[in-house]
């Protein structure tokens, strides 16, 4: 989640020259986020749950399949509520990158499924039944395919290294264990201070997971390099995109929140900006034990290894293989365009108006993003009319850093009040409305809150 | 997913002020067994948006409570009552959840006394803040009726505790904790003579050295005829203005404030100007008055008076008279004086009025709200005057007035209340939360039901500034959500 706004410099270079594209399919419909092989997709799920139970011991087997069943669930809500894109030029664009990988490296195409998350987060991953996703702002991130297709081969190497299911059994086996199930019955038997004794106990179970996952993302790095040689791209700059990962933390927005009004002629107060001072009790309970591509094994050290490896053995080929540079940038385009509106439906229309912001500093005359910053200005106001901003603004984001523009957005957000609010859209529906091509009801609604 | 212990007892919850200003909410539950005689408890706190802050694991009594917290923009500290070993405890935590300061108090009266239930019904267990200097506390002394203040700092580690003792005698002495800072506190004393019928009280204005609890000076606020009692006060250099309620009698429990009153007095006690003017004088441009009372015989029950970022006070009031309740007198008469009550007091408008420092207003305001009766008073109390019918009812919680927030940098100040109005014209009367909202020099107010039409049950807690937190049960999904409702005026 970490790099859902990290819109890094280097993307501002291209972006120019995808301003230049005469046409860019912006607009995705409704039916871009329906998979149709979906039925299939169920079967394909069960079959693979029931050739990992059938090799089980009988002891693990109710749990691993409540696990999965779990997980399978989870996986086919998310489809059905627009988490995956399946459109006509992004989907069989990276779909092409990743069956090229399979053939060449002779894999059975039906052992795979391949998805595109909507998130922005600059990551892929992948599932135990050979399910492997890539997100919008690996995408967006990305310099080029054969960066894209590296990260895909690791994905495949921790799904062909069997690295979930080894996981997931290798825990359960430990948590049936009699040597554990005796330590858990001694701390309970215990009149005191049992609770920080069984926390102490799985704390540390997390730690030695913690630290034989790494172990995987080094082995699943070795594959995929395996993997990446029997393609036809280059191992030249494959390294540099663990730059790219490391710097997806780092909040180098297009544009500033401060900007993007002056530039409307809009005077913001910068106090309504100035996030309070945060206050602390020792260190807050992380919620999650983060994992994602570019929290795995320190990026430099990655980096280094992979350049290492490259450069002893090097590897000849293109940078792009089944498109070229304008392809992969019309694709870029279509990746920021719908992992905003990914947030819109959603519901998160903070970040969806953060979004928008830095898709306007990249397309500044674009008349989708105009029209789309009026129409979520409005349903701001009425949100913030009918008491319910909350619902569609977050208030628990924790900033990153003092230069955090998002969280700069949401601490005006917060501090605006309706009458400033309508204000500010007023100003802006006046600036662009030649751009604007607002809806009737947007319009209507708008001239409502007015009065 | 350590932090979702489940198998816990919640003692406490609450909020977490700086003064006015809403910092966070704390969680204190017992968590495990520590030895035979001790607990494990742990202390939970979340900022204003509900962010965890951290969680501090802390070893105490069985019968601990958390009654009250303070932060003073470096340290937290907290109060804790140990029913037990009947001692008060003031535990100061840095930011890093370690202590760095403490101080512990043996109480010196019996909890079920008469006189410290007359004491803990007006004086509210609040931690006070000194701006980043530390906290102060009062606690009930009943030897001489009177109270100790205990004082403690995180950053100077300092602490010690004072008891006030003046001379002569006074059924009850009630602190009202006025301003302090790294030097001197400044308290204001209650000294009420008898019973409440009497309800005579002598003021003074006490000044605490922050630095070893030594007494500066104790001034009396009875000047000439005007009996003032104070309820703010604010450092200008070496001056100190304290702003109050003025009184033509020593009954300032039972009878209505006559005006406002501005006392300038240097940092020894030392009276150097003083500005009274009543509400009929000056209110009478803003408000209808008529036999030198407001409208219909209504008067202002004040709950408040705050100071701005630009030296001006706004007090917050409402409008209330007594009224004799028909169906009470006919219980009253049928039960042979065993029956409900008789009088009950008739609560109408929000009244905010902005005052310079001379006295004079600058604007007032009256913000509708639908008038209503309050509960009955039991016959015993009915004869009494309504001003302090009014005092009772708003200890009873049946006032409408709810709480006063501001801004770190006091810009914005808000009065919260509860109303029961149609929100539109063809909307249904519901229990609304009503704000009204200082900023810019202007008075705006919105309202939202309290209840969440699809929640079981909805409760509100005071939020940071323009926002208040509305905790929703919804009992067919077994939910519990967390809403932070941004006010829109």
């Amino acid at each position: 989640m970490q790099s859902k706004f990290a819109f890094v410099s280097y993307i501002i270079s291209f972006i120019f020259f995808l301003g230049c594209l005469s046409q860019v399919a912006c607009a995705q419909t409704n039916s871009n986020y329906v998979y149709k092989d979906l039925e299939a997709y169920k079967l394909f799920l069960e079959r693979t749950k029931k050739a990992t139970d059938d090799r089980l011991e009988k002891k693990v087997r109710k749990d691993y399949d409540k696990i999965i069943e779990e997980k399978n669930t989870d996986l086919i809500k998310r489809l059905g509520q627009k988490g995956f894109l399946f459109d006509t030029v992004t989907y069989p664009y990276l779909s092409r990158i990743f069956n090229q990988i399979l053939e060449k490296n002779s894999l059975d195409k039906n052992r795979f499924h391949f998805f595109v998350d909507r998130s922005s987060d600059v990551n892929a991953y992948s599932y135990e039944d050979g399910t492997i996703v890539c997100d919008l702002g690996l995408v967006t991130t990305m310099e080029n395919e054969s960066q894209l297709a590296m990260s895909l081969c690791h994905e495949l190497g921790h799904y062909l290294l069997n690295h979930v299911n080894n996981s997931i059994i290798k825990q359960l086996e430990k948590y049936n264990s009699p040597e554990f199930i005796a330590q858990i019955k001694a701390i309970k038997k215990q009149n005191y201070d049992t609770k920080d004794k069984l926390e102490a106990l799985l704390m540390n179970d997390a730690f030695d997971r913690r630290y034989h996952s790494r172990d995987q993302e080094r082995a699943a790095d070795s594959l995929g390099i395996v993997l990446y040689r029997n393609t036809a791209y280059d191992g030249k700059n494959i390294s540099h995109m663990f730059d790219l990962l490391g710097a997806a933390d780092e909040i180098r927005p297009a544009c500033s929140i401060q900007n993007f009004f002056k530039q409307e002629s809009i005077n913001i107060n910068e106090e309504l900006l100035r996030p309070p001072k945060r206050m602390s009790f020792g260190a807050a309970t992380k919620k999650e034990i983060v994992d994602s591509l570019k929290t795995h094994p320190d990026c430099s050290q990655r980096r280094m290894a992979m350049q290492f490896c490259f450069s002893k053995n090097p590897k000849h080929g293109s940078d792009y293989v089944v498109g070229n540079e304008q392809r992969l940038s019309a694709v870029k385009k279509i990746a920021l365009f719908d992992e905003a509106a990914y947030s819109k439906d959603s519901n998160d229309l903070g970040f969806y108006f953060y979004q928008l912001i830095q898709n306007n500093s990249f397309f500044p005359s674009d008349k989708q993003v105009k029209s789309e910053i009026f129409d979520t200005m409005v349903s701001i106001c009425s949100h913030q009319k009918s008491h319910t901003l909350y619902s569609i603004v977050s208030n628990q984001y924790i900033a990153k850093s003092d230069n955090d523009e998002y969280n700069k957005l949401l601490k005006l957000l917060d501090n605006l009040d309706m009458k400033e609010m309508i204000q500010i859209t007023s100003s802006y529906y006046q600036n662009n409305k030649s751009l604007i091509t607002a809806s009737a009801e947007a319009i209507n609604n708008f001239n409502k809150l007015k009065n | 997913m350590f932090s979702e212990v489940k198998d816990v007892t919640l003692r406490n919850v609450g909020v977490i002020k700086q003064n006015n200003v809403i910092k966070g909410y704390f969680n204190f539950y017992q968590f495990d067994k520590a030895d035979k005689k001790n607990l494990i408890y742990k202390l939970n706190l979340v900022d204003e948006n509900l962010n965890d802050l951290g969680t501090k694991e802390i070893i105490g009594p069985k019968a601990w409570e958390l009654v009250s917290t303070g932060y003073d923009g470096k340290n937290f500290c907290f109060k804790f009552w140990d029913e037990k070993a009947k001692t008060i405890d003031l535990k100061v935590y840095d930011q890093d959840a370690n202590e760095v300061a403490s101080s512990e108090l043996k109480i010196n009266y019996k909890p079920g006394s008469h006189d410290y239930k007359m004491y803990s019904d007006l004086t509210p267990p609040e931690l006070y803040i000194l701006g980043n200097n530390g906290f102060v506390d009062y606690t009930f002394n009943e030897p001489n009726n009177a109270f100790i203040i205990s004082y403690v700092d995180g950053t100077s580690k300092a602490s010690w505790q004072t008891t006030y003792e003046p001379e002569g005698k006074s059924k009850v002495m009630l602190p009202t904790f006025l301003n302090g800072n790294g030097d001197v506190i400044l308290t204001a004393v209650s000294r009420v003579e008898k019973g409440w019928n009497n309800g005579k009280s002598d003021v003074s204005v006490l000044a605490t050295s922050t630095k070893d609890g030594s007494q500066l000076f104790d001034m009396s606020t009875e000047i000439g005829d005007n009996h003032i009692v104070p309820i703010n006060a604010v450092f200008e250099g070496d001056k100190i203005t304290i702003i109050g309620l003025n009184y033509k009698s020593k009954k300032v429990y039972t009878t209505a404030p006559d005006g406002m009153a501005f006392l300038e007095v240097d940092r020894t006690g030392k009276l150097l100007k003083s500005n009274f003017k009543t509400f009929e004088e000056s209110l009478s441009k803003y408000l209808p008055m008529e036999d030198h009372r407001l409208k219909d015989g209504y008067y202002l029950y004040i709950h408040d008076i705050v100071r701005t970022n630009h030296n001006t006070n706004i007090v917050v009031a409402e409008k209330f008279k007594k009224v004799a309740d028909g169906l009470g007198i006919a219980m009253a008469v049928l039960s042979q004086g065993n029956g409900g009550g008789v009088a009950k007091l008739k609560i109408e408008n929000m009244v905010v009025i902005e005052y310079d420092m001379n006295g004079n207003v600058i604007q007032a305001k009256e913000i509708p709200k639908v008038s209503g009766n309050s509960g009955g008073f039991p016959q015993y109390v009915g004869l009494l005057q309504p001003y302090l019918l009014a005092f009772m009812a708003n200890g009873w919680g049946w006032m409408d007035y709810m709480y006063t927030l501001k801004s770190d940098d006091n810009s914005e100040i808000t009065f919260s209340f509860v109303d029961y109005d149609r929100l539109d014209a063809d909307a249904k009367k519901t229990r609304n939360f009503g704000q009204i909202r200082y900023k810019n020099n202007q008075f705006t107010v919105d309202k939202f039901p309290i209840k969440n039409p699809k929640a079981t049950f909805s409760h509100l807690f005071p939020a940071k500034t323009n926002h208040v937190l509305q905790v929703n049960y919804y009992k067919k999904e077994k939910k519990l959500s967390m809403d932070m409702i941004k006010l829109n005026n």
